[in-house]
């Protein structure tokens, strides 16, 4: 268990002008479960590796309970890692997979075997401890990467991307099993990943990264409701939001209505300057009146429990992405439409991406969902 | 109305005619298969064929007298050069061979880990022997092993006065040539120098294949920079050491070109530098005797699959690995 804080962490490569983090400044809670996400070449996992002592820091520092670790060797960092491909070693069994760090701790081999022996209980790998990697299922050997961490009883667990080398169904049922794990162990947690439906249902928090900065820390609902800029309104919901260029056209007592392409919205604030609305596709209703925007449907996709449908706006070559709930049966191919923003739903954000301020009249529960 | 039976015409059987392309890959495949069959297979059978005959090449394909396993009774019981020439070639494959991978391993690691942008340039030098000419090698390695001016013999002379050390030093300058008791070092250690960058380059690839995510997690598990070669690297490369040893197998127990020049095709005074290839060429081609060096040929054959298959057993891949 173990607080970790990111000080002006900046990273740059040798022989190469730009730097890839720049000054991440973080605080990760004792037992709490952070979600590092983002794009490819973020610096999610540089900043992942940072920590864990693979990699040296260019400046800055990195505490854990208030001890700088930064010039640290990783082995006494106190932190545990498991692997985007486990990094299982391949000529050991199981058991001495899981007991390599403790060998080379020294520790006895009583210790050593009556170690394994309780994790693997727990983890259900009892039946395995004499097969070799190369022999297990690809959860097995995610467990026995896990069980390789746990054995060592770390303040901090790192993942780099742990499920990803996994089908769609065993990566639920994995998740599911390191979402029970954090909850047994309560260790503070670290996870790297780039799949947002992993950072939404994993984390206590998350942090999303986008190039070498981290945009936003927040719970996941709070990020999925209040994102403070468009990278991350875009990159939390999948489809992902809608953003539509916008121009203030009036302005009156309530609010200004503003021009976004071929419709017409009102928004409750001033807005002075040309901005960008983004609305998420769930979020769109069909209108019943000429309100909104008229589009023609594109492509119609059937998921079972939704539609979705790929629509342009008339009079512009902009797409946009509507998720409503089945039957929808207004959606079909070439059929124009009229759709609107639900109430409260709607986003605006600056040209530059700032988000100006959110159409909701949702009470806003910000971190007030942490502590899951 | 006159009936007509319209009877349908025969059918009339294709012309067979040379089918070229059914042809044309056992065509172009056959270069292979000719000059391996005249320069591969036919020398291998004919050398059966010879170690059970007694012939001299100079009277003719008629003057093959078969003489059954005679030829190798001869070699094993009565052949004494043989016998020293297989204890010579035993250890100069023992004493060049072990040290190669004993020192490549490490130093191929060493290069992997701690080297940057110098490393192909290194490598490169080290790969430098194994592509110079044998009787380059041979010549540089004289004149630097020779007893009144070597190099060799300057430096345990300098090392003479160093404490300790010098107990140990020679009185006099070594004649690594001519004394029989060092010509087997001098050997040893050429073809030593030789082959150790060619085996360095081996491990090197192979290092290559180790990935980087293993060494990682080892190194968070409280693995030292030797740990990691001892408990991780080392078992990865058991495929590729089993490969690198059976060349150096193969290759020093067939040493030709090093001990023969280095020791003017003589074998160095009392043959001390001669090798089991070397014995069988002086059989052959100084003393007629096909026949026997045909067989001398055969038993070292052996001897290398047992000493190969020796070392499948220590390093081969078994099936629960």
């Amino acid at each position: 268990m173990a607080e970790l804080s990111l000080r002006k962490l900046r990273k740059v490569y040798k022989g190469s002008a730009d730097a890839v983090l720049h000054d991440i400044d973080l605080d990760v809670r004792d037992g709490e479960f952070m979600v590092f996400v983002g794009p490819s070449g973020c610096g999610k996992s540089t900043t992942l590796r940072l920590i864990a002592g693979l990699e040296e820091i260019s400046s800055g520092d990195i505490l854990i309970d208030g001890q700088s670790v930064a010039g640290a060797p990783a082995a006494e960092r106190g932190i545990a890692m498991v692997f985007q491909s486990y990094a299982l070693y391949p000529h050991m069994t199981v058991a001495e997979n899981m007991a390599f760090s403790l060998k080379m701790a020294g520790e006895s081999q009583q210790t050593i075997q009556s170690k394994v022996g309780k994790v693997a209980e727990t983890l259900q790998l009892s039946s395995l401890l004499d097969r070799k990697p190369k022999t297990l299922s690809g959860g097995q050997r995610q467990r026995v990467a896990s069980g390789r961490a746990i054995v060592r009883t770390p303040k901090i667990f790192l993942f780099d991307e742990p499920l990803s080398n996994l089908d769609a169904s065993l990566r639920v049922q994995m998740r599911l099993e390191l979402s029970k794990l954090h909850k047994d162990l309560g260790t503070t947690m670290i996870y790297v990943t780039h799949d947002q439906v992993e950072a939404m249902t994993l984390g206590s928090r998350i942090a999303v990264f986008n190039a070498g900065r981290v945009e936003q820390i927040g719970t996941p609902l709070s990020l999925f409701h209040h994102p403070e800029n468009q990278f991350v309104a875009g990159f939390l919901g999948s489809p992902k939001m809608n953003f539509i260029d916008c121009e203030p056209i009036a302005r009156n007592a309530g609010g200004s209505t503003l021009r976004c392409g071929n419709g017409v919205v009102s928004v409750n604030f001033h807005v002075t300057q040309k901005c960008v609305l983004g609305v998420r596709p769930e979020d769109f209703a069909i209108s019943t009146e000429s309100v909104g925007f008229c589009v023609r449907i594109d492509v119609v996709e059937q998921l079972g429990d939704a539609v979705i449908a790929y629509a342009t706006p008339v009079d512009t070559h902009t797409t946009i992405v509507i998720k409503l709930a089945p039957p929808a049966s207004q959606l079909r191919i070439n059929a124009m439409l009229w759709v609107h923003p639900r109430p409260g739903s709607a986003h605006v954000f600056t040209e530059a991406g700032a988000a100006l301020t959110q159409l909701t009249d949702l009470s806003t529960e910000r971190d007030a969902d942490y502590a899951r | 109305m006159s009936s007509l039976s319209a009877s349908s015409p025969k059918p009339v059987a294709p012309k067979r005619r040379f089918d070229t392309r059914r042809l044309m890959p056992y065509l172009f495949i056959s270069p292979f298969f000719i000059l391996f069959g005249i320069f591969g297979l036919f020398p291998l059978l004919f050398s059966v064929v010879l170690s059970l005959h007694s012939w001299d090449p100079a009277a003719g394909f008629e003057a093959m007298r078969w003489v059954g396993f005679d030829n190798y009774t001869f070699a094993l019981t009565r052949d004494d050069w043989l016998h020293a020439s297989l204890y010579n070639t035993l250890w100069i494959a023992l004493v060049a061979g072990l040290p190669q991978h004993l020192i490549a391993l490490p130093l191929a690691y060493f290069l992997h880990t701690c080297f940057g942008r110098w490393r192909n340039l290194v490598v490169g030098l080290y790969f430098l022997p194994f592509i110079t000419s044998t009787v380059a090698i041979a010549l540089v390695f004289s004149a630097l092993f020779s007893k009144d001016f070597g190099v060799v013999n300057s430096i345990l002379a300098a090392f003479k006065s160093v404490p300790l050390v010098g107990a140990i030093m020679p009185e006099q300058s070594v004649d690594w040539a001519n004394n029989p008791q060092y010509t087997k070092w001098m050997i040893s250690f050429v073809v030593f120098w030789r082959f150790v960058g060619w085996n360095t380059v081996l491990y090197l690839a192979a290092l290559q294949t180790v990935p980087r995510d293993l060494l990682e997690a080892a190194e968070i598990d409280g693995a030292s920079l030797w740990r990691r070669f001892r408990y991780i690297v080392l078992p990865l490369l058991k495929p590729m050491m089993f490969f690198a040893v059976t060349l150096t197998i193969i290759g020093n127990l067939q040493l030709f070109e090093e001990p023969f020049i280095l020791t003017g095709g003589t074998g160095g005074t009392d043959q001390a530098g001669k090798t089991a290839a070397m014995h069988m060429y002086w059989v052959a081609f100084r003393e007629g005797d096909f026949g026997t060096a045909s067989a001398i040929a055969w038993l070292l054959f052996i001897v290398i699959a047992a000493v190969t298959g020796l070392n499948n057993r220590l390093l081969g891949q078994r099936e629960n690995d």
